[in-house]
């Protein structure tokens, strides 16, 4: 049995993945807005709130139930009843993320950079 | 190839859809524990890469697919499924491309972190494409950083599965 021996490529590709990585940490932190809103869309349905107003927004959807709170300058998922819970592990809007994406439930939150549309809830 | 050597084929293909669903299944047990949100270290992918190396292309493709299906049917939902398609069609490609790390210049270590990353890639493109906006990325930098221990990992995880298979092979038993 031969022993393994390492190609350039071995070398290179995890070298060429980690540089592509540190652009992208670099592109993301020039490009970082302040947020002042977040979209929470739930299939059809899509609600626009600022995060200085304290508010707790329930979704029923896909047979999974998922509650969103804003307020203080951030959102987050505080609870989900979906199989992994990865939305509510993904941490606060803005600080830890720039969206949530809750799949099973098919719920997602994103921050908006300015103000848009000036409603807190539209229905559609 | 004659009948007896095609249902050998079919029976390893088997063994190896099933494990590839195992190790998905512990995979998913396993990411509670990483501290980063959906990091999962690609597991199933080791089975895909095997099949690659041991069986054939078509024989990868076919346990790579039926295994997000069988997922799917098990556990997820539509759109997990797009996104686990994905990703496996992504990383497949990259398999494609350097012939599962049986180029001259790049071996399984190097295939399996481009796998990696290939497979966040796809599913964080498919992300975006299907919920219509690119903050899904967040976590992407992070995540392309992950894939190459991730992809080391498995690509070492690789080796020792493509050795045993040399033993066994060495001792008779055979493989397809």
């Amino acid at each position: 049995m031969q022993k393994y021996r390492l190609k350039i490529g071995d070398v290179l590709a995890p070298l060429l993945v980690l540089l592509f990585s540190g652009v992208l940490f670099g592109v993301a932190a020039a490009r970082r807005t302040p947020v002042l809103q977040v979209e929470i869309r739930c299939g059809e349905e899509r609600t626009v709130c600022s995060l200085e107003t304290d508010a707790e927004y329930r979704f029923e959807h896909n047979g999974h139930t998922v509650v969103v709170t804003v307020g203080r300058g951030q959102a987050y998922v505080s609870f989900a009843d979906c199989p992994d819970r990865l939305c509510v592990r993904s941490g606060k809007i803005p600080g830890d993320t720039r969206a949530i994406v809750c799949v099973p439930a098919g719920v997602t939150v994103r921050a908006l950079a300015e103000e848009g549309g000036g409603y807190d809830a539209v229905a559609g | 190839m004659t009948r007896s050597r095609a249902e050998r084929r079919l029976a390893y293909d088997a063994a190896f859809l099933a494990l590839a669903v195992i190790l998905s299944y512990l995979e998913a047990l396993l990411s509670g524990f990483f501290p980063v949100p959906g990091l999962k270290l690609g597991l199933p992918n080791v089975a895909v890469m095997a099949v690659f190396r041991l069986i054939g292309r078509r024989d990868a493709l076919a346990v790579s697919f039926f295994r997000c299906m069988i997922q799917f049917l098990l556990f997820g939902s539509a759109t997990a499924l797009v996104l686990s398609l994905a990703g496996a069609a992504l990383s497949f490609l990259v398999l494609l491309l350097f012939d599962g790390g049986r180029s001259r210049r790049i071996g399984e270590i190097g295939v399996s972190v481009l796998s990696a990353f290939a497979h966040i890639t796809g599913q964080c493109l498919a992300a975006s494409l299907f919920y219509g906006f690119l903050a899904v990325f967040s976590f992407y930098p992070i995540m392309t950083a992950l894939s190459v221990p991730s992809g080391i990992f498995t690509g070492l995880l690789l080796l020792f599965i493509l050795r045993s298979a040399e033993k066994i092979s060495q001792k008779g038993k055979g493989t397809p």
